[in-house]
């Protein structure tokens, strides 16, 4: 499983990093512009990502944002839902509307933080990213 | 409520005690800069930066088991939601203290 974490909060990246690098490959970006980088760098390569754990509240681009623009570009490559990346909307806040927003901009679920590893490992197998 | 509640970032980590030193090192290290950039914004009364650092503080502390430290943090960025700056300062001086706190909790268990 490959993953990319995008959190600006050095703590927050720290600890998925800690969780998702026993599971896998990852890579980190700080912000949005990274992420999208990061995934358009990994496309171009033919090693996508399998999942993308993206926070809500980040600095300039957020994350609806950054999901919008994954999706649009993935819709340009012609990939449907099942080929997709899988992306999880990390949140500290327990702020419903956010939080439907972000399912309607076509995520694959949210976690709330802080993120026990168990939750973290049942939520990727109902994904079927884990066995 | 706890200056520290190991068992958040316990439930996070299980069994990586490697993963657990080096979080709680880094937040340590960390934190007393990020205070003095949330007092400077709060001199400044700029508000959309005051709500932006006390809400990653509040992410941050929440996070690593600083339970009073993200309550206070909560306070500030509540405030400053709401336009309300003049409590800032004496809730500066709480989150000064909540760090002192759980820096002493902590000092046992850090190696």
């Amino acid at each position: 499983m490959k993953t990319l974490i995008v959190e600006d909060d050095f703590v927050s990246r720290k600890i998925l990093l800690r969780q998702l690098s026993k599971l896998g490959e990852c890579d980190l970006a700080v912000n949005g512009t990274e992420a999208i980088e990061a995934f358009m760098q990994a496309s171009k390569e033919s090693e996508p990502y399998d999942l993308i754990c993206l926070d809500i509240m980040l600095p300039g681009m957020d994350g609806i944002a950054v999901l919008k623009k994954i999706r649009v570009l993935e819709g340009q490559e012609g990939l449907n839902t099942p080929k997709r990346v899988k992306i999880l909307m990390t949140t500290s806040l327990s702020d419903k509307e956010i939080v439907i927003k972000a399912i309607q901009a076509q995520c694959d679920g949210y976690l709330v933080k802080p993120v026990a590893q168990q939750k973290l490992e049942d939520k990727l197998k109902e994904l079927k990213l884990l066995a | 409520m706890m200056d520290f509640d190991r068992q958040v970032l316990q439930d996070q980590l299980g069994d990586d005690e490697e993963g657990f030193q080096e979080i709680l090192a880094l937040f340590l290290k960390t934190v007393p800069g990020n205070i003095e950039s949330l007092a400077e914004a709060v001199r400044k009364k700029d508000a959309p930066l005051i709500r932006r650092l006390a809400h990653s503080l509040k992410g941050a502390s929440g996070n690593v088991g600083a339970l009073k430290i993200s309550q206070t943090a909560k306070h500030i960025e509540q405030g400053s939601k709401e336009g309300d700056l003049n409590q800032a300062d004496e809730f500066l001086k709480y989150l000064r203290e909540d760090f002192r706190a759980f820096q002493e909790a902590v000092s046992r268990i850090i190696k």
